[in-house]
């Protein structure tokens, strides 16, 4: 949809399990207007229904039907992009596997001569990556998504399990749905290297900022600053950063030994210090600080 | 069962020429002949010419015969060579028990 709206790339969504309208209804909560999406030829929904109950078989067939409704699915709004959701409802509609197995590689052959990108999605298997072991090793990309609640929080969880032809990073990283679409949080990659600002405000109590030095650091200090606070109307609590400069300003205060800084073999300061087992030590004690202020 | 004087309206969805296709005709042919004489009425549609039909019907499978009539709507995939299964999908025979 995100490919509809804002890089021109018109999609198709085959439907395995929600009607049409239950699609436009429930994506509308993402900020999505399927409806207007499908008027300008953006956007094909195709609600395929397969009802174990009314198919008979007898002998042998192929999913040529699926295959053509996609083509012109395809071809009527030029499709780029492709979602199936969910194969499963294949396997569970038809009774005959070997020729699904066979199909659906010939179906992922098909969207691939197509030139367009298809997502399709696929149940959890029981020890497996999908449930009949067959989409994860016929595809070029595998992206398994999790939400795990841990300590009654639950946090959505993202890992490419595999990605043809490229390099990608392979833990699991926490990620969010929001109305602006999915933002990963990639933790390894954040950095923490914020200037520790040297400025110093007063605490508003002349007496108090002596005891300081001047006064409090910029940023730092909130618990004792918010306990302060309607000394000065100007000093609004300002986020704590558990960063390395500010550790580096005071270590004293920190209970650290100022050499923590230096990696063996590294002259000045490293950039990379999470792999030292004290810094992490230290970051850890911080964050803690910092939750219970 | 089906009442004897039942009128049949079925459908043949294809793909072409294909061997499957020529097989499921052939044999969809001979059952009626011998199962409903002069009540029956098939059309074939050749979803490489008109692809939007497939939807209509909902298919997904190739060949695909549907019973429209008498209803309830009946749909049975395959070649129809397996001619015992096609009765029982057409409802001209009771569902064997398993």
């Amino acid at each position: 949809m995100r490919g509809a709206t804002e890089y021109n790339e018109p999609g198709v969504f085959v439907s395995f399990e929600e009607t049409e309208e239950e699609l436009k209804k429930n994506v509308s909560s993402l900020g999505f207007d399927l409806e207007d999406l499908v008027a300008r030829q953006k956007l094909f929904i195709d609600y395929v229904s397969i009802e174990p109950g009314e198919i008979e078989e007898t002998g042998e067939y192929d999913l040529d039907g699926l295959f053509i409704r996609l083509g012109d699915a395809i071809d009527t709004v030029g499709a780029k992009r492709v979602v199936l959701d969910t194969l499963e409802a294949l396997f569970a509609g038809l009774p005959n596997p070997i020729i699904l197995r066979a199909e659906i590689r010939r179906l992922f052959r098909y969207l691939k001569s197509k030139g367009v990108t298809a997502v399709a999605t696929a149940e959890q298997g029981d020890g497996r990556l999908t449930r009949h072991g067959l989409e994860e090793y016929v595809s070029d990309c595998v992206v398994q998504l999790d939400n795990r609640v841990n300590e009654q929080t639950a946090i959505r969880r993202l890992r490419i399990v595999k990605y043809r032809g490229s390099r990608h990073g392979t833990n699991e990283y926490p990620f969010l749905i929001e109305e602006n679409g999915i933002s990963v949080l990639p933790i390894t990659s954040m950095g923490l290297d914020y200037e520790a600002p040297s400025e110093q405000i007063s605490s508003g109590l002349p007496r108090l900022d002596i005891m300081l030095g001047e006064g409090f650091y910029r940023g730092s200090g909130k618990r004792l600053r918010l306990r302060f606070h309607f000394c000065d109307p100007s000093l609004r609590p300002e986020r704590i950063a558990s960063t390395e400069p500010f550790l580096r300003r005071n270590p004293a205060k920190m209970f650290l030994p100022k050499n923590v800084w230096k990696l063996p073999g590294s002259a000045r300061p490293t950039k990379q210090p999470l792999q030292h087992k004290s810094y992490r030590r230290a970051l850890q004690c911080l964050t803690l600080m910092n939750i219970s202020s | 069962m089906s009442d004897p004087d039942e009128y049949f309206i079925l459908r043949l969805y294809v793909a072409g020429q294909t061997a499957k296709a020529i097989a499921a005709f052939a044999n969809l042919k001979t059952i009626c002949e011998e199962q409903l004489k002069g009540r029956y009425e098939i059309e074939v549609i050749d979803l490489l010419e008109n692809p939007k039909l497939a939807r209509e019907d909902q298919i997904v499978a190739l060949p695909t015969l549907v019973r429209r009539l008498p209803l309830p709507l009946r749909k049975i995939i395959g070649d129809l060579s397996d001619t015992e299964r096609v009765l029982v999908g057409l409802n001209l025979l009771p569902r064997p028990k398993d």
